[in-house]
């Protein structure tokens, strides 16, 4: 039966084509950040090798909640439009292990295929990403690669990824003859959440001050935790503030489109925060490493080394780089979220042009979820931002006022990358709407 | 009564075969009109281009809009026909098709502020709807927190809150079990035409057709019969 399925899987477009495309995207652009930081390690640099080394592992955990949302989009694409194709296997009797022996095979197969679509986007962008520079020269196309071991590492981690989020997903539904049986109802976002993170970043803060570090690789272990922690206590509050915004813009929406929008929020706001967390992490760092970067800048002018002048401007290259490459995973999660609730719900917005709706006002209802959340926590993560880095924001802005404002501009583009994420997702939205 | 809808020469291929084939009828006030036939006949595509969903290949759909004869629904442009559609035509779907994240009460009240009313008036006249629905209490409820034929009442109530000039109706009882379908076939059957609104309903289930007061059987895509459920009963006791 597994066999026989496993054949048609490709047969149906809407099956196979979001979770194939979420997992290239996850795959392609692990490899080429992982090559990229590969590469800053392996800089055989006479002054500053450590410190692009210490750089390659900050941006490297910055982009890994990122990456992390992403990839479980691409898991999470995994169960669409399988609810139908279950519940009639169970109708004919298939069993419980069978029916889990296909949803993990489904699995492994998308995740492959996408995998592998992923090292072919990784390997046909190589040649445009290597003209960036750091340390003096171009990276190179042979500079990013990750080498076959690393390669082969990367793709069994993402299946085993997808296998297990697909396995625990089943765990999830209860399959029975007449279709699955899953929660409607919204999702709690649990209060406790902001307490947690709270206590995790006062004990990593306390740690941080209090135990006496004497080799320098602890001293880059407790660096990156210092990091880590405070962005994984963001990722646990994320959802909950998301809540909070929604509660009160259903309060004040006047309009049938902020009033729907607002409720899909609060609907799932866990599922609102993969599509754009991403975004507020990059904020919060962005506006942090940008101003401590362009306070560098503005105060060493005149009197630093060429070498130094150059790790100023890696510098500032590199938290452009993390900036962008988080931003273009954030709309890559938004556009592939967005695609599968179209595919999710294609019948209701079917009946809804049915029942007069034009495309535009589904449209602005999609629109206004997301980018009103983006907004919102944007606006909290700059701010806390800015509240954290005050004085070196406040100097930066006198001594560097064009570095501070490329940040700026790099956020508004970031955003407009995501809008531009939204928008891809329109034909799909026309396609489903379409009257027959 | 004066005719609400009327439709002359309706015809509607998909490729080379005829969904609809050269249809012309008029729906009255107040009248309730279950359109039958086997799957395929053309029912479904029939009430498509009734309401504004599809124009005709051939053929016209004039709709009563206070002038002498009507705005030619199959005539205006596809912006101008959902409008027409979100203001002036309730739809009551068989899957009910409401917002799983929106309460009852919101449910309701979108098509109003779509139409430019303002929320808390919207919210207002959804409440009255939903009480004279028999949903009193239910207001804030979710659609997953409400049964199959709580929800369809739902559906009727945002089909009603517009004060729509006709009301078209796809199996609205299709899933749903005997005693709640008449429940349900009450409401709608109440709620429109009481207030002079004809209602056009899609059907296989006689017993549902039966409680229309004019029935027209498709088949292939034409009108084999057409007749006032009063005549049927007279020409079944002869």
């Amino acid at each position: 039966m597994i066999r026989l399925m496993l054949t048609r899987l490709f047969a149906e477009r809407s099956v196979w084509l979001l979770p194939t495309a979420g997992f290239a995207l996850t795959s392609g652009i692990g490899l080429m950040v992982l090559g990229g930081a590969l590469r800053l390690y392996s800089l055989d640099h006479p002054e500053f090798g450590m410190l692009y080394g210490l750089f390659a592992s900050i941006a490297l955990v910055l982009l890994l909640i990122p990456m992390f949302a992403l990839m479980s989009s691409a898991a999470r694409l995994l169960a669409r439009r399988r609810d139908e194709r279950l519940s009639t296997l169970r109708l004919l009797g298939a069993g419980s292990g069978q029916l889990r022996g296909l949803v993990v095979a489904e699995a492994a197969v998308l995740a492959a295929v996408g995998t592998l679509a992923g090292v072919v986007l990784y390997l046909a962008l190589m040649p445009a990403v290597g003209l960036i520079p750091f340390a003096g020269r171009r990276m190179g196309a042979e500079g990013l690669w990750v080498g076959s071991t690393v390669l082969a590492g990367v793709c069994a981690g993402v299946l085993f990824f997808a296998v297990v989020a697909s396995f625990l997903g089943l765990q999830r539904i209860r399959v029975t003859p007449l279709g699955i049986r899953t929660s409607r109802s919204a999702q709690q976002v649990w209060g406790g959440r902001a307490v947690v993170a709270g206590i995790a970043v006062v004990a990593v803060v306390v740690i941080y001050y209090s135990v006496p570090l004497q080799n320098q690789a602890l001293i880059f272990g407790v660096l990156l935790a210092f990091l880590a922690v405070p962005l994984l206590a963001v990722q646990l509050i994320g959802p909950w503030v998301l809540r909070l915004v929604a509660v009160v813009q259903v309060k004040r929406a006047k309009t049938a489109e902020k009033l729907i929008a607002a409720r899909g929020v609060l609907e799932s706001p866990q599922q609102m925060w993969r599509q754009v967390g991403g975004a507020a992490i990059a904020a919060f760092t962005g506006v942090i490493a940008g101003s401590g970067a362009a306070l560098m800048q503005g105060l060493e002018q005149g009197n630093i080394t060429a070498a130094e002048q150059v790790m100023i401007g890696d510098i500032q290259r590199g938290v452009m780089v993390t900036l962008a490459v988080t931003f273009l995973m954030t709309a890559c999660s938004v556009a592939l979220n967005q695609s599968a609730q179209i595919v999710d719900r294609r019948d209701l917005c079917a009946g809804m042009v049915r029942m007069g709706f034009t495309l535009d006002q589904l449209q602005r209802v999609r629109r206004l979820s997301v980018m009103r959340s983006l907004t919102a926590v944007l606006i909290i993560s700059v701010g806390a931002a800015c509240i954290f880095v005050l004085p070196v924001l406040g100097y930066a802005i006198v001594v560097s006022p064009l570095a501070v404002a490329t940040v700026v501009l790099a956020l508004i583009g970031g955003a407009g990358l995501i809008r531009l994420g939204m928008l891809s997702t329109r034909p799909a939205l026309r396609s489903v709407a379409q009257l027959r | 009564m004066g005719s609400v809808i009327w439709a002359v020469g309706l015809t509607k291929q998909y490729g080379d075969q005829s969904a609809v084939d050269g249809i012309s009828l008029e729906v009255s006030q107040g009248e309730s009109v279950a359109i039958m036939g086997p799957s395929g006949s053309g029912k479904t595509t029939l009430m498509h281009l009734l309401s504004g969903i599809l124009s005709p290949d051939q053929g016209e759909v004039r709709l009563r809009d206070g002038s002498e004869d009507g705005v030619v629904v199959s005539a205006l442009s596809a912006e101008r026909r959902a409008r027409l559609r979100r203001e002036r035509v309730g739809f009551v779907f068989q899957e009910g098709l409401l917002l799983r994240e929106l309460t009852a009460r919101e449910n309701v009240a979108v098509p109003l502020m779509l139409a430019g009313s303002g929320r808390r008036r919207a919210e207002e006249h959804a409440d009255q709807w939903l009480a004279a629905l028999g949903l009193a209490g239910m207001e804030s409820r979710r659609p997953g927190e409400l049964s199959g034929g709580q929800q369809q009442r739902v559906a009727i109530a945002r089909a009603q809150a517009v004060t729509p000039g006709i009301v078209f109706a796809d199996e609205p009882t299709g899933a749903l079990d005997s005693a709640t379908s008449t429940q349900v076939l009450d409401a709608l059957l109440n709620s429109t035409t009481s207030r002079g609104a004809p209602l056009v309903m899609v059907t296989h289930d006689a017993d549902v057709a039966a409680r229309c007061s004019r029935i027209i059987r498709l088949e292939d895509g034409r009108v084999v019969h057409d007749s006032r459920v009063e005549e049927t009963r007279v020409e079944e006791s002869r």
